[in-house]
Protein backbone atom coordinates (compact mmCIF):
# COMPACT_ATOMS: atom_id res chain seq x y z
CA UNK A 1 0.00 0.00 0.00
CA UNK A 2 1.54 3.44 -1.57
CA UNK A 3 1.90 5.75 1.20
CA UNK A 4 1.60 9.61 0.36
CA UNK A 5 5.33 10.29 1.23
CA UNK A 6 6.50 6.79 -0.64
CA UNK A 7 7.61 6.46 -3.95
CA UNK A 8 5.39 7.68 -6.95
CA UNK A 9 3.29 5.21 -8.60
CA UNK A 10 3.68 5.94 -12.32
CA UNK A 11 1.08 4.58 -13.61
CA UNK A 12 -1.00 7.16 -11.07
CA UNK A 13 1.61 9.73 -11.83
CA UNK A 14 0.53 9.62 -15.92
CA UNK A 15 -3.04 8.85 -15.26
CA UNK A 16 -4.97 12.29 -14.58
CA UNK A 17 -6.23 13.82 -17.95
CA UNK A 18 -7.10 17.40 -18.52
CA UNK A 19 -10.43 16.95 -19.04
CA UNK A 20 -14.17 17.90 -17.78
CA UNK A 21 -14.65 14.71 -14.90
CA UNK A 22 -18.03 13.69 -14.53
CA UNK A 23 -20.46 15.42 -11.67
CA UNK A 24 -19.83 12.93 -8.57
CA UNK A 25 -22.16 10.09 -8.29
CA UNK A 26 -23.01 10.31 -4.97
CA UNK A 27 -26.03 12.84 -4.52
CA UNK A 28 -25.85 12.93 -0.91
CA UNK A 29 -22.31 15.52 -1.17
CA UNK A 30 -24.04 17.16 -4.34
CA UNK A 31 -21.60 19.87 -3.91
CA UNK A 32 -21.66 22.45 -6.77
CA UNK A 33 -18.01 22.87 -6.30
CA UNK A 34 -17.51 19.61 -7.15
CA UNK A 35 -15.95 19.68 -10.34
CA UNK A 36 -15.18 22.95 -10.79
CA UNK A 37 -11.59 23.84 -10.88
CA UNK A 38 -10.32 25.19 -7.45
CA UNK A 39 -8.93 28.49 -9.05
CA UNK A 40 -12.08 29.70 -10.15
CA UNK A 41 -14.07 28.96 -6.92
CA UNK A 42 -14.76 32.54 -5.07
CA UNK A 43 -13.96 33.48 -1.82
CA UNK A 44 -10.47 34.59 -0.46
CA UNK A 45 -9.09 31.43 1.72
CA UNK A 46 -8.12 28.03 0.98
CA UNK A 47 -7.91 24.61 2.57
CA UNK A 48 -4.35 23.05 1.63
CA UNK A 49 -3.67 19.13 2.28
CA UNK A 50 0.18 18.53 3.41
CA UNK A 51 2.00 15.69 2.02
CA UNK A 52 2.86 13.27 4.99
CA UNK A 53 4.61 9.73 5.17
CA UNK A 54 2.22 7.98 6.79
CA UNK A 55 -1.39 8.15 5.02
CA UNK A 56 -2.55 5.84 2.55
CA UNK A 57 -2.87 6.94 -1.36
CA UNK A 58 -5.44 4.90 -1.47
CA UNK A 59 -7.28 6.55 2.08
CA UNK A 60 -6.20 9.78 0.69
CA UNK A 61 -8.22 9.76 -2.44
CA UNK A 62 -11.38 8.31 -0.73
CA UNK A 63 -11.30 11.25 1.64
CA UNK A 64 -11.06 13.66 -1.44
CA UNK A 65 -14.36 11.69 -2.60
CA UNK A 66 -16.56 10.55 0.07
CA UNK A 67 -16.17 14.46 1.76
CA UNK A 68 -15.87 16.63 -1.47
CA UNK A 69 -17.89 14.70 -3.71
CA UNK A 70 -15.57 14.74 -6.48
CA UNK A 71 -15.27 12.59 -8.85
CA UNK A 72 -12.45 9.15 -9.07
CA UNK A 73 -10.38 11.42 -11.54
CA UNK A 74 -10.06 14.86 -9.68
CA UNK A 75 -9.73 12.96 -6.43
CA UNK A 76 -6.83 10.77 -7.82
CA UNK A 77 -5.19 14.04 -9.72
CA UNK A 78 -5.22 16.09 -6.12
CA UNK A 79 -3.79 13.30 -4.52
CA UNK A 80 -1.49 12.84 -6.72
CA UNK A 81 -0.06 16.54 -6.26
CA UNK A 82 0.03 16.06 -2.94
CA UNK A 83 2.76 13.43 -3.34
CA UNK A 84 4.38 15.06 -5.94
CA UNK A 85 4.81 19.03 -4.97
CA UNK A 86 4.13 18.26 -1.41
CA UNK A 87 0.79 19.87 -1.33
CA UNK A 88 -2.36 20.53 -2.96
CA UNK A 89 -5.81 23.18 -2.22
CA UNK A 90 -8.20 20.99 -2.19
CA UNK A 91 -11.49 24.21 -1.64
CA UNK A 92 -11.44 27.53 -1.13
CA UNK A 93 -14.38 29.88 -0.30
CA UNK A 94 -15.10 31.80 3.20
CA UNK A 95 -12.96 31.53 6.05
CA UNK A 96 -15.56 29.52 7.56
CA UNK A 97 -16.46 26.64 5.41
CA UNK A 98 -12.43 26.60 5.12
CA UNK A 99 -12.38 25.94 8.80
CA UNK A 100 -15.00 23.15 8.34
CA UNK A 101 -13.23 21.65 5.60
CA UNK A 102 -9.92 21.49 7.59
CA UNK A 103 -12.05 20.10 10.51
CA UNK A 104 -13.35 17.57 8.29
CA UNK A 105 -9.82 16.66 6.88
CA UNK A 106 -8.31 16.72 10.72
CA UNK A 107 -11.29 14.22 11.28
CA UNK A 108 -9.75 12.12 8.84
CA UNK A 109 -6.27 12.12 9.80
CA UNK A 110 -5.13 13.97 7.17
CA UNK A 111 -2.91 17.00 7.45
CA UNK A 112 -4.50 20.29 6.35
CA UNK A 113 -4.17 23.91 6.96
CA UNK A 114 -6.50 26.98 6.30
CA UNK A 115 -4.66 29.71 4.25
CA UNK A 116 -5.65 33.08 2.55
CA UNK A 117 -5.63 32.88 -0.99
CA UNK A 118 -2.68 33.56 -2.93
CA UNK B 1 4.15 -2.12 1.31
CA UNK B 2 3.05 -5.38 0.05
CA UNK B 3 0.24 -6.76 1.87
CA UNK B 4 0.74 -10.69 3.33
CA UNK B 5 -2.32 -10.34 5.00
CA UNK B 6 -5.40 -12.73 3.96
CA UNK B 7 -8.75 -10.70 3.11
CA UNK B 8 -10.21 -9.52 6.21
CA UNK B 9 -12.90 -7.18 5.02
CA UNK B 10 -15.71 -8.12 2.77
CA UNK B 11 -18.63 -5.83 1.21
CA UNK B 12 -21.57 -8.10 1.40
CA UNK B 13 -24.55 -7.96 -1.37
CA UNK B 14 -26.83 -5.52 0.86
CA UNK B 15 -23.64 -3.49 1.03
CA UNK B 16 -22.76 -4.17 4.88
CA UNK B 17 -18.89 -4.58 5.11
CA UNK B 18 -18.01 -7.78 7.30
CA UNK B 19 -15.39 -7.92 9.50
CA UNK B 20 -13.23 -11.61 9.82
CA UNK B 21 -10.75 -10.79 12.62
CA UNK B 22 -9.89 -13.57 14.95
CA UNK B 23 -9.24 -13.12 18.55
CA UNK B 24 -5.35 -12.32 18.01
CA UNK B 25 -6.10 -9.42 15.23
CA UNK B 26 -9.36 -8.14 17.14
CA UNK B 27 -7.06 -8.18 20.55
CA UNK B 28 -4.06 -6.27 18.73
CA UNK B 29 -5.87 -3.51 17.09
CA UNK B 30 -8.00 -3.33 20.41
CA UNK B 31 -5.22 -2.80 22.13
CA UNK B 32 -3.97 -0.17 19.53
CA UNK B 33 -7.36 2.14 19.95
CA UNK B 34 -7.41 1.56 23.53
CA UNK B 35 -3.99 3.45 23.94
CA UNK B 36 -4.72 6.02 20.47
CA UNK B 37 -7.59 7.01 23.02
CA UNK B 38 -5.73 7.19 26.30
CA UNK B 39 -3.21 9.55 23.78
CA UNK B 40 -6.09 11.39 22.98
CA UNK B 41 -7.94 11.72 26.18
CA UNK B 42 -4.49 13.11 27.46
CA UNK B 43 -4.19 9.77 29.71
CA UNK B 44 -1.42 8.22 28.46
CA UNK B 45 -0.73 4.69 30.30
CA UNK B 46 2.57 3.97 32.56
CA UNK B 47 4.70 1.51 31.85
CA UNK B 48 7.69 1.43 28.57
CA UNK B 49 6.55 -1.59 26.96
CA UNK B 50 3.14 0.17 26.03
CA UNK B 51 2.62 0.36 22.51
CA UNK B 52 2.28 3.88 22.85
CA UNK B 53 3.97 4.97 26.03
CA UNK B 54 5.62 7.76 25.66
CA UNK B 55 9.60 8.24 26.34
CA UNK B 56 10.37 8.40 29.48
CA UNK B 57 11.22 12.45 30.47
CA UNK B 58 14.66 13.40 31.30
CA UNK B 59 15.70 13.86 34.34
CA UNK B 60 15.14 17.13 35.70
CA UNK B 61 12.47 17.87 33.13
CA UNK B 62 9.56 20.08 35.01
CA UNK B 63 7.12 18.15 32.01
CA UNK B 64 5.19 21.57 31.82
CA UNK B 65 2.35 22.40 33.79
CA UNK B 66 -0.49 20.95 31.74
CA UNK B 67 0.07 16.87 31.84
CA UNK B 68 0.36 16.00 35.32
CA UNK B 69 0.72 13.13 37.39
CA UNK B 70 -1.64 10.16 37.04
CA UNK B 71 -4.43 10.38 39.36
CA UNK B 72 -3.93 13.97 40.33
CA UNK B 73 -6.75 15.11 37.92
CA UNK B 74 -9.59 12.49 39.37
CA UNK B 75 -9.23 13.81 42.87
CA UNK B 76 -8.62 17.20 41.46
CA UNK B 77 -11.58 16.89 40.06
CA UNK B 78 -13.68 15.03 43.06
CA UNK B 79 -12.63 18.65 45.19
CA UNK B 80 -13.80 21.33 42.75
CA UNK B 81 -16.93 19.10 41.81
CA UNK B 82 -18.26 20.02 45.36
CA UNK B 83 -17.50 23.71 45.12
CA UNK B 84 -19.68 26.39 43.60
CA UNK B 85 -20.81 25.59 39.96
CA UNK B 86 -20.45 22.58 38.61
CA UNK B 87 -21.15 23.77 35.04
CA UNK B 88 -18.64 26.83 35.33
CA UNK B 89 -16.04 23.84 36.60
CA UNK B 90 -17.04 21.51 33.44
CA UNK B 91 -16.81 23.79 30.84
CA UNK B 92 -12.98 24.71 32.37
CA UNK B 93 -12.30 21.64 32.27
CA UNK B 94 -12.99 21.04 28.56
CA UNK B 95 -11.32 23.79 27.98
CA UNK B 96 -8.09 23.04 29.69
CA UNK B 97 -8.35 19.40 28.41
CA UNK B 98 -8.44 20.94 24.78
CA UNK B 99 -5.06 22.15 25.43
CA UNK B 100 -3.66 19.62 27.12
CA UNK B 101 -0.86 17.37 25.85
CA UNK B 102 -0.09 19.99 23.01
CA UNK B 103 3.33 19.20 23.23
CA UNK B 104 3.24 15.60 22.42
CA UNK B 105 4.31 15.37 18.91
CA UNK B 106 1.71 11.94 18.40
CA UNK B 107 -1.09 14.91 19.89
CA UNK B 108 -0.06 17.42 17.39
CA UNK B 109 -0.01 15.00 14.66
CA UNK B 110 -3.81 13.76 15.22
CA UNK B 111 -5.08 17.15 16.12
CA UNK B 112 -2.96 19.63 14.10
CA UNK B 113 -3.40 23.28 13.87
CA UNK B 114 -5.98 24.66 11.79
CA UNK B 115 -3.48 27.49 10.94
CA UNK B 116 0.00 27.09 9.70
CA UNK B 117 1.83 29.99 11.31
CA UNK B 118 -0.88 31.00 14.31
CA UNK B 119 -0.50 29.00 17.35
CA UNK B 120 -3.00 31.41 18.76
CA UNK B 121 -5.82 31.52 16.22
CA UNK B 122 -5.29 27.91 16.14
CA UNK B 123 -5.82 27.68 19.90
CA UNK B 124 -9.26 30.11 19.66
CA UNK B 125 -10.36 27.73 16.99
CA UNK B 126 -9.99 24.71 19.05
CA UNK B 127 -11.52 26.74 22.00
CA UNK B 128 -14.54 28.05 19.91
CA UNK B 129 -15.49 25.05 18.13
CA UNK B 130 -15.49 22.94 21.21
CA UNK B 131 -12.77 20.56 20.46
CA UNK B 132 -14.56 18.89 17.96
CA UNK B 133 -11.64 16.95 15.94
CA UNK B 134 -10.98 15.15 19.43
CA UNK B 135 -14.42 14.68 20.21
CA UNK B 136 -15.25 13.21 16.40
CA UNK B 137 -11.92 10.52 16.86
CA UNK B 138 -12.82 9.36 20.40
CA UNK B 139 -16.52 8.43 19.74
CA UNK B 140 -14.99 6.86 16.41
CA UNK B 141 -12.49 4.39 18.36
CA UNK B 142 -15.21 3.77 21.28
CA UNK B 143 -17.71 3.03 18.12
CA UNK B 144 -15.05 0.36 16.76
CA UNK B 145 -13.79 -0.72 20.02
CA UNK B 146 -17.87 -2.01 20.83
CA UNK B 147 -17.22 -4.11 16.81
CA UNK B 148 -14.38 -5.41 17.98
CA UNK B 149 -15.56 -6.46 21.41
CA UNK B 150 -18.47 -8.38 19.18
CA UNK B 151 -15.51 -9.68 16.96
CA UNK B 152 -13.12 -11.25 19.94
CA UNK B 153 -16.92 -12.76 21.57
CA UNK B 154 -17.86 -14.77 17.96
CA UNK B 155 -14.18 -15.22 16.64
CA UNK B 156 -14.72 -13.14 13.43
CA UNK B 157 -17.80 -12.46 11.08
CA UNK B 158 -18.90 -9.00 11.99
CA UNK B 159 -21.27 -7.50 9.41
CA UNK B 160 -21.80 -3.74 9.84
CA UNK B 161 -23.62 -0.97 8.18
CA UNK B 162 -21.16 1.47 5.79
CA UNK B 163 -22.12 4.88 7.98
CA UNK B 164 -20.32 2.15 11.32
CA UNK B 165 -17.76 0.74 9.25
CA UNK B 166 -16.93 4.68 8.16
CA UNK B 167 -15.75 5.05 11.87
CA UNK B 168 -13.18 2.22 11.02
CA UNK B 169 -11.54 4.51 8.34
CA UNK B 170 -10.64 7.22 10.73
CA UNK B 171 -10.17 4.81 14.15
CA UNK B 172 -7.29 3.20 12.37
CA UNK B 173 -6.09 6.00 10.62
CA UNK B 174 -5.67 7.91 13.65
CA UNK B 175 -3.79 4.38 15.64
CA UNK B 176 -1.47 4.54 12.15
CA UNK B 177 -0.63 8.37 12.62
CA UNK B 178 0.35 7.63 16.19
CA UNK B 179 2.60 4.74 15.37
CA UNK B 180 3.92 6.23 12.64
CA UNK B 181 4.91 9.40 14.61
CA UNK B 182 6.81 7.19 17.08
CA UNK B 183 8.47 5.38 14.72
CA UNK B 184 9.29 8.72 12.97
CA UNK B 185 8.45 6.87 9.75
CA UNK B 186 10.26 9.19 6.74
CA UNK B 187 9.66 9.15 3.06
CA UNK B 188 11.90 6.82 1.88
CA UNK B 189 12.04 3.85 4.70
CA UNK B 190 11.77 0.29 4.57
CA UNK B 191 10.15 -0.59 7.09
CA UNK B 192 9.79 -4.88 6.08
CA UNK B 193 13.70 -4.25 5.82
CA UNK B 194 13.83 -3.03 8.94
CA UNK B 195 11.50 -6.18 10.68
CA UNK B 196 13.33 -8.65 8.49
CA UNK B 197 16.74 -7.91 9.60
CA UNK B 198 15.59 -7.51 13.13
CA UNK B 199 13.91 -10.96 13.00
CA UNK B 200 17.19 -12.07 11.16
CA UNK B 201 19.21 -10.96 14.09
CA UNK B 202 16.87 -12.79 16.54
CA UNK B 203 16.73 -16.00 14.57
CA UNK B 204 21.07 -15.43 14.97
CA UNK B 205 21.20 -15.39 18.53
CA UNK B 206 22.28 -11.45 18.48
CA UNK B 207 20.60 -8.58 18.24
CA UNK B 208 22.82 -5.23 16.86
CA UNK B 209 21.91 -3.52 19.47
CA UNK B 210 22.49 -2.16 23.17
CA UNK B 211 18.81 -1.53 24.04
CA UNK B 212 17.43 -4.96 23.28
CA UNK B 213 14.26 -3.99 24.66
CA UNK B 214 13.93 -0.60 22.76
CA UNK B 215 14.69 -2.72 19.92
CA UNK B 216 11.97 -5.50 20.37
CA UNK B 217 9.22 -2.61 21.34
CA UNK B 218 9.97 -0.77 17.32
CA UNK B 219 9.63 -3.86 15.93
CA UNK B 220 6.22 -4.54 17.48
CA UNK B 221 5.35 -1.17 16.99
CA UNK B 222 6.27 -1.84 12.90
CA UNK B 223 4.19 -4.93 12.81
CA UNK B 224 1.18 -3.67 14.45
CA UNK B 225 1.53 -0.38 11.89
CA UNK B 226 2.14 -2.72 8.93
CA UNK B 227 -0.83 -4.50 10.13
CA UNK B 228 -3.40 -1.66 10.56
CA UNK B 229 -2.07 -0.53 7.10
CA UNK B 230 -3.21 -3.56 5.65
CA UNK B 231 -6.37 -3.79 7.72
CA UNK B 232 -6.83 0.46 6.41
CA UNK B 233 -6.50 -0.28 2.46
CA UNK B 234 -8.85 -3.44 2.98
CA UNK B 235 -11.48 -1.34 4.53
CA UNK B 236 -10.90 1.46 1.95
CA UNK B 237 -11.59 -0.67 -0.82
CA UNK B 238 -14.60 -2.65 0.76
CA UNK B 239 -16.29 0.80 0.90
CA UNK B 240 -14.90 2.35 -2.02
CA UNK B 241 -17.59 -0.46 -3.71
Amino acid sequence: MPTLGGVPDPRLAQSPPEEPAAPAADPGTGTALADRPVEQSPGAWQTVVWNDPVNLMSYVSYVFRSYFGYSHEKAEQLMMQVHTDGRSVVSSGSREKMETDVTAMHTYGLWATVQREG
Amino acid sequence: MASGFRALVRRRRDGHVVFDLDVVHAGVVTEALEQTRAVLLDQPADGAEDLLAPPAPAPGDGGGADSGVQGEPDEFDAIVAGLGDVADEESARRSAAAEAGRDDPVVRRLLPDVYLDDPGASAEFRRLSGDVVRTHKVSAIESVLTDLELLRDRDGGLAVSPERAAAWLTALNDARLALGTLLAVGEDDDLHAELDTYEQQLAEGGLDSDEPADQALRAYRIAVYDFLSALLDMVVRALDR
